[in-house]
């Protein structure tokens, strides 16, 4: 368990800082690599996770942040496509110009 | 169970199934032509006499299928379910049969009388409706389907009472002046209203029965009787109770005493509408019913010596024996001719019922009261619907609902004439016509009963016969003999008044032939006791009772039928003397007989306002609860419940969503706030409840 | 029981099987039809697998029927624990099932309503991805399958919202729901995670062999909480529902209707079927409870006094999953059955209620329920539906509405939270209020300067059918019932079984 403990701490931050971008930032890019980030933190939790296993890493752990990589992949992809798109309507990459929307 | 039911037992599921479906393609048939729709119309009403008529046979044979279930409707939990299924026994085949013949003569002779007017598909869609939903009652195995089919043939009745539903001054009735004229919706909504308050009462008496018996199936209720009669019979009262609820709605659907002032009014639908459904079907509907359920009510007191359980019979006893006296006084001087049958119809009701109700006076009388009661059923049916179509074709030729205008119609209507004739001596019970043999079944079975309670209830019915006499004899008078009215001869000028054609005698024809054929049958009867109508559907239902094994006493004494005729013969007696004094040889002039004394003065105003029975509901139901609807507007709606209601609540909510609706802020950085705070929120919540941390 | 059949067998049961098999060969027929010129070839095909995929999802249903409590397990490529499987009980037919209806029915509507749009080939291929995702999420039996087919479900959702992309309005609701939904993923990933370093295994079954009845520890309820946001995200739970308000309007008809209906119900399935297995009901009982009752109330005071009918739906679909939950909070078959039944329910009558919105919007291009008085005058039939989805919507009597609210009340109180019943029968009134008002507003007098004729025959006739099922579900709901009491028992009686299946393999 205590050498899990540096990762853990990583997975933590990086859900703090994921979760901070996405509230915090103004530019539709810079959410999406907190996105990205943010799913990186479950990423590595996984990874940490299939290390506690004593002696050898479980194999299915890690299989399944390739898959997860993938998908996380194909969002952000689907993302930029609308971020374009937005830019193409607004003219501007500020989400919080995307108001018109509201109550 | 299952769908293969409907292939194993055609009749019964298709003799209420096509009416229905007939009804509702009549807007769709319409569009191919008004012929082709009123063929179909013809057509389908046929089809359901050839379903009716399928289930003969069984009554013949005596082999009936008894209960069959179609399939599962609700299931209750820890219950029997609700299934929807149908009861062919011999009371349901004997009255299903009556129902659909007499409608389709019906249909045939609305072909006639109905031609050319142009809402006709709506007539269709009712009628047609009517017929599934009055074969639906008659043939369901539970209190929930025959509700459906109640509540159907109350709503098809609304609507075809109000049919001439846009109010034309021609289409209103009551009156002369100052007698107050109502238009025909508010007949049809007060037919509604009145009946649906004996609904309410049978509903509230079927949950009541159900809470205790845990099934709404006819057999099995008749099964269990002793148990759940004496579950509530525990209470002291509720049985009694439960008993004149369920009476609610007969007394209301066959329009006794008190419900029974909606009829005269529904004479606002055209002819065949009150021949069928106030004459000869719906009104029966009641009388039904009571002999569907008497069979648990006479286990419960005569086997079973639960006290209580002989107020079914005494109620309805009561009430019908009083209606029939009632409704008969006032057939006594009424002025509209469909009135006078209107009247007519709810007297001889009231025999029915007293017959059902007198079945349960004696230990003995079960059996009697019953086919008497089921035998003028069919035999009412038959002249009544003649008389109603009859009286249809004189109204329509003369273009008056009063019998004022009419007189001396024999000379220009001659069938016309012959046929009413015999119906209304049919009506009267003149031997050797079948009205004969029904009343006086209906009397011996008083007799049967033979309590001090069932001899003067035939004293009561008594009296009546000789009423009805007389009043057939007067509106027959007033309508084919002596002098025409001024109206009549000015119709003559100009343009001759004529017979009505074909199609619509030859219905009445057809009914009238039965009437004849069923009293010559009684006749010989009195040789051949096989042969005799009374004795064939006594032999059915002594049959289905046996089925149902209720226990019925193995040696009754017949009382002497010698009583009953002479009695009747007496009646008859009273009745033509005084007929033919006021109204065939117009020895005596009504009017001056009754304005010759103050008191018969007021016996006619009494008679004549309807035992200020009607002004009297008018005056609480209408009138007073207006004025309530007036006094709780202004102090209590206006003042608290709008304000508090209309206005608080709208503001408040309104107040709510304004605020709340800040929250929706469009940014997404919001949103993604709300997410991470929920997600600390949840944590703590669930952290706090489980006490974990 | 376990046996492998050949509807399971070959490694992906068979509605899967045909749904993707449709929607991967969806992108050559789209060719096919630009070469050929056949233009209606891409929806006809659409609608053959669509009917193909409700086939054999009643084959399916048939053949778990043929001996009750049957499990069937089909794995891809292996065995579990390694591998990833399928799960096939009547749970997950049932939700299969509801997937399928109404995936049909959208797709038979979108033939006429989305005939004027372009990228028509991306359009049915997505939607049947989409539906094949949901399919997938309802029959998996570990969370790699899982997440695999939540993805693959959300990925196309994100695009068919923001498919009308010529409009500012689809592209900012996309962007927001992508944000917002692939979030809930992230969650969910994080979730996985946890469950995979606290049991080891990913698998359903094994899981709750091993984590059910365990004293919560922290862990375990940080597990609970993820769990809750990860699912809560995609079947709008306020306080993540504030997607849904933006993304259901400007999606397309049809993808409303589907969105509404089906998407996030499987999200709550989603959430169903995991919370029962892996935690007993003490543990959750009491935050669904409390999640309920704010998801019912807060939307229902948002829908109040909404112009726009499409947001106004919206809104009331959250509402919806508000009593869905509470169902969900008893831990009782069942209050389970009763979120069942509603979610059939409510996937008919939110379906058609959103597909009747379609054929206004397509006929008059209109969405403002003001400027829209008196449009109910000219579009009867669509009104007739319009109004028996309200009514059902509300609850009313003789609509499948109220069978499920009553059931769902009458769970609360038995599970003994009343307070749950009252909240539910008052927001409720709550909803008639803004749905009459709907009714009111489209059967006035019109006063607008609009026209509008009836919709297409397939549309009308669509919504038509939804209606009379609608009514007869509520007049005779005696095998809807049978049916979601079957599927409900399996996650609380049938649990054994259920683990048995994978577990005793």
């Amino acid at each position: 368990m205590n050498a899990l403990i540096p990762y853990l701490v990583s997975v933590f931050l990086l859900l703090l800082i994921g979760l901070g971008c996405l509230m915090m930032k103004r530019d539709m890019i810079r959410m999406l690599i907190g996105l990205e980030i943010l799913f990186n933190a479950a990423n590595l939790n996984f990874v940490a996770l299939s290390l506690s296993r004593a002696g050898f890493v479980d194999p299915l752990g890690q299989s399944i942040v390739m898959m997860a990589i993938v998908l996380d992949g194909c969002v952000i992809a689907v993302g930029l496509a609308m971020v374009l798109n937005a830019y193409k309507h607004y003219g501007t990459l500020d989400v919080r110009k995307l108001r018109r929307l509201r109550w | 169970m299952g769908l293969e039911v409907i292939s194993t037992y055609p009749g019964p599921w298709l003799a209420w199934m096509i009416p229905m479906a007939g009804a509702l393609l009549m807007p769709l048939l319409a569009k191919a032509g008004d012929r082709v729709r009123d063929l179909a119309a013809v057509l389908f009403a046929f089809a359901a006499v050839l379903s009716t008529f399928s289930m003969i046979p069984w009554l013949i044979s005596g082999e009936y299928p008894g209960d069959i279930k179609l399939l599962t409707w609700i299931a209750f939990p820890d219950k029997p379910p609700l299934e929807v299924g149908l009861l062919v026994d011999p009371l349901s085949i004997i009255i299903a049969n009556v129902v659909s013949f007499i409608a389709f003569l019906i249909v045939v002779y609305s072909v006639g009388y109905m031609h050319g007017d142009p809402c006709l598909t709506r007539y269709w869609f009712f009628f047609l409706f009517f017929i599934g939903s009055m074969l639906l009652l008659v043939l369901s195995d539970n209190f929930i389907m025959l509700l459906v089919g109640w509540e159907g043939v109350g709503m098809c009745s609304w609507g075809l009472i109000g049919f001439y539903y846009r109010d034309e001054k021609e289409n209103w009735l009551g009156g002369p002046p100052p007698t107050p004229m109502y238009p025909p919706s508010h007949c049809g909504m007060k037919a509604f209203v009145v009946t649906g308050f004996g609904d309410v009462l049978l509903l509230a008496a079927i949950f009541i029965i159900y809470h205790y018996a845990g099934t709404f199936n006819f057999l099995e209720l008749i099964e269990a009787a002793p148990h759940w009669l004496s579950a509530i019979a525990a209470t002291p009262g509720l049985l009694s109770l439960t008993a004149l609820l369920l009476l609610g709605g007969p007394i209301g659907k066959s329009a006794q005493f008190p419900l029974h002032e909606w009829l005269p009014e529904a004479m606002a639908g055209p002819t065949p509408v009150s021949a069928l459904i106030h004459a000869a079907t719906m009104v029966k509907a009641g009388v039904y019913l009571v002999a569907r359920l008497s069979p648990i009510f006479y286990i419960g007191y005569w086997v079973h010596g639960i006290a209580e359980a002989i107020t079914f019979f005494t109620a309805i006893a009561v009430i019908g024996a009083f209606t029939a006296f009632l409704a008969a006084s006032q057939a006594m001087v009424a002025l509209e001719l469909k009135k006078a049958l209107a009247y007519s119809t709810i007297s001889q009701i009231g025999y029915m019922m007293l017959a059902l109700g007198v079945a349960g006076l004696g230990e003995g009388a079960l059996l009697p009261g019953l086919t008497s009661g089921v035998f003028h059923l069919l035999s009412h049916a038959l002249f009544k619907a003649a008389l109603f179509l009859c009286a249809g074709c004189a109204i329509h030729a003369v273009e008056s609902i009063y019998m004022f205008d009419m007189g001396g119609l024999r000379r220009w209507m001659p069938i016309t004439h012959i046929l009413m004739l015999i119906a209304a001596l049919s009506l009267s019970g003149v031997p050797p016509l079948s009205g004969f043999w029904s009343k006086d079944a209906v009397f011996l079975s008083c007799l049967y009963a033979g309590s001090p309670l069932a001899y003067a209830l035939l004293i009561v019915a008594a009296i009546t016969a000789a009423m009805t006499f007389f009043y057939s004899l007067r509106f027959i008078s007033l309508t084919f003999y002596g002098e025409p009215s001024h109206h009549v001869e000015e119709l003559e000028r100009e343009h001759h008044i004529h017979e009505a054609g074909p199609i619509m005698w030859v219905p009445i024809a057809i009914l009238d032939a039965l009437v004849i054929v069923i009293g010559l049958l009684g006749l010989i009867g009195l040789v051949a006791p096989s042969l005799s109508p009374e004795h064939i559907i006594e032999g059915k239902l002594h049959l289905m009772l046996h089925e149902m094994e209720i226990p019925l006493p193995s040696h009754v004494a017949a009382p002497s039928p010698i009583g009953t005729i002479s009695l009747s013969a007496a009646m008859l007696l009273l009745g033509g003397v005084a007929g033919y004094l006021f109204y065939l040889a117009r020895r005596i002039d009504p009017k001056e007989f009754v304005e010759s004394s103050p008191i018969l003065r007021g016996i006619y105003s009494f008679l004549w306002n309807r035992w200020y029975i009607n002004p009297l509901y008018y005056a609480i139901f209408v009138d007073g609860l207006l004025a309530f609807k007036d006094a709780i507007f202004k102090f209590f709606e206006s003042a608290v419940v709008d304000r508090g209601l209309n206005e608080g609540v709208p503001a408040v909510f309104t107040g709510l969503y304004h605020r709340v609706k800040r929250l929706q802020t469009g940014v997404l950085s919001y949103n993604m706030l709300y997410i991470a705070l929920a997600y600390i929120a949840l944590l703590l919540t669930l952290l706090y409840l489980m006490g974990g941390v | 029981m376990v046996m492998i059949s050949p509807l399971s067998a070959s490694f992906l049961p068979l509605p899967l099987a045909v749904l993707l098999l449709g929607g991967g060969t969806l992108p050559l027929i789209g060719l096919l039809a630009e070469k050929t010129g056949l233009r209606r070839l891409r929806e006809l095909w659409a609608i053959a697998f669509s009917a193909l995929n409700l086939i054999s999802i009643y084959l399916l249903y048939q053949e778990l029927r043929a001996s009750p409590g049957r499990v069937i397990v089909s794995s891809l490529l292996g065995s579990p624990p390694l591998a990833g499987c399928f799960e096939i009980d009547t749970l997950g037919v049932y939700m299969a099932g509801c997937v399928a209806l109404l995936g049909f029915l959208a797709v038979v509507y979108s033939y006429h309503y989305m005939e004027e749009e372009s990228r028509l080939t991306e359009f049915y291929t997505l939607v049947l991805l989409m539906m094949a995702g949901m399919t997938g999420v309802a029959l998996a039996g570990d969370f790699f399958t899982l997440f695999v087919f939540w993805e693959m479900m959300g990925i196309s959702s994100y695009v068919l919202v923001a498919f009308l992309k010529y409009r500012w309005g689809p592209i900012e609701a996309g962007f927001k729901y992508l944000i917002m939904s692939a979030t809930g993923s992230a969650f969910l990933l994080l979730s996985m995670s946890l469950i995979y370093g606290m049991s080891g295994t990913l698998n359903f079954a094994y899981l709750s062999a091993s984590l059910r009845g365990v004293e919560p520890s922290p862990w375990l309820l940080l597990l609970l909480a993820t769990l809750i946001v990860g699912f809560g995200v995609k079947s709008a739970i306020v306080p993540f529902h504030t997607w849904l308000p933006d993304a259901h309007p400007e999606a397309p008809g049809p993808i409303s209707a589907l969105l509404s209906g089906i998407v996030i119900e499987t999200g709550l399935y989603a959430l169903m079927r995991v919370t029962y297995l892996t935690f007993t009901p003490s543990v959750y009982r009491s935050v669904f409870a409390a999640l309920a009752v704010i998801t019912m109330t807060v939307a229902n005071i948002m829908a109040l006094l909404q112009n726009d009918l499409k947001r106004l739906l919206a809104y009331s679909s959250i509402s919806q999953i508000g009593y869905m939950l509470i169902g969900l909070s008893t831990g009782t078959a069942y209050g389970l059955m009763g979120s069942l039944l509603h979610i059939l329910n409510h996937s008919l009558m939110k379906g058609l209620a959103f597909l009747a919105a379609g054929n206004i919007t397509h006929q008059t291009g209109m969405r403002d329920i003001e400027k829209l008085r008196g449009v109910g005058r000219m579009m009867p039939y669509t009104m007739l539906s319009l109004s028996i989805s309200l009514l059902g919507l509300g609850g009313v009597p003789a609509t499948n509405g109220f069978i499920s609210k009553f059931i769902l009340f009458s769970s609360a109180i038995g599970a003994g939270m009343p307070i749950l019943a009252v909240a539910g029968v008052l927001n409720s009134a709550l909803s008639m209020a803004y749905y009459l008002r709907v009714m009111k507003n489209f059967i006035s007098t019109p006063e607008g300067e609009f026209e509008a004729e009836e919709a297409p025959a397939l549309m009308v006739a669509v919504n038509l059918l939804m209606a009379l099922l609608i009514l007869l579900l509520g007049l005779w709901p005696q095998p809807a019932i049978r049916y979601a009491d079957a599927a409900s028992r399996m996650l609380v009686e049938g649990l054994g079984r259920y683990i048995q299946a994978v577990v005793g393999r």
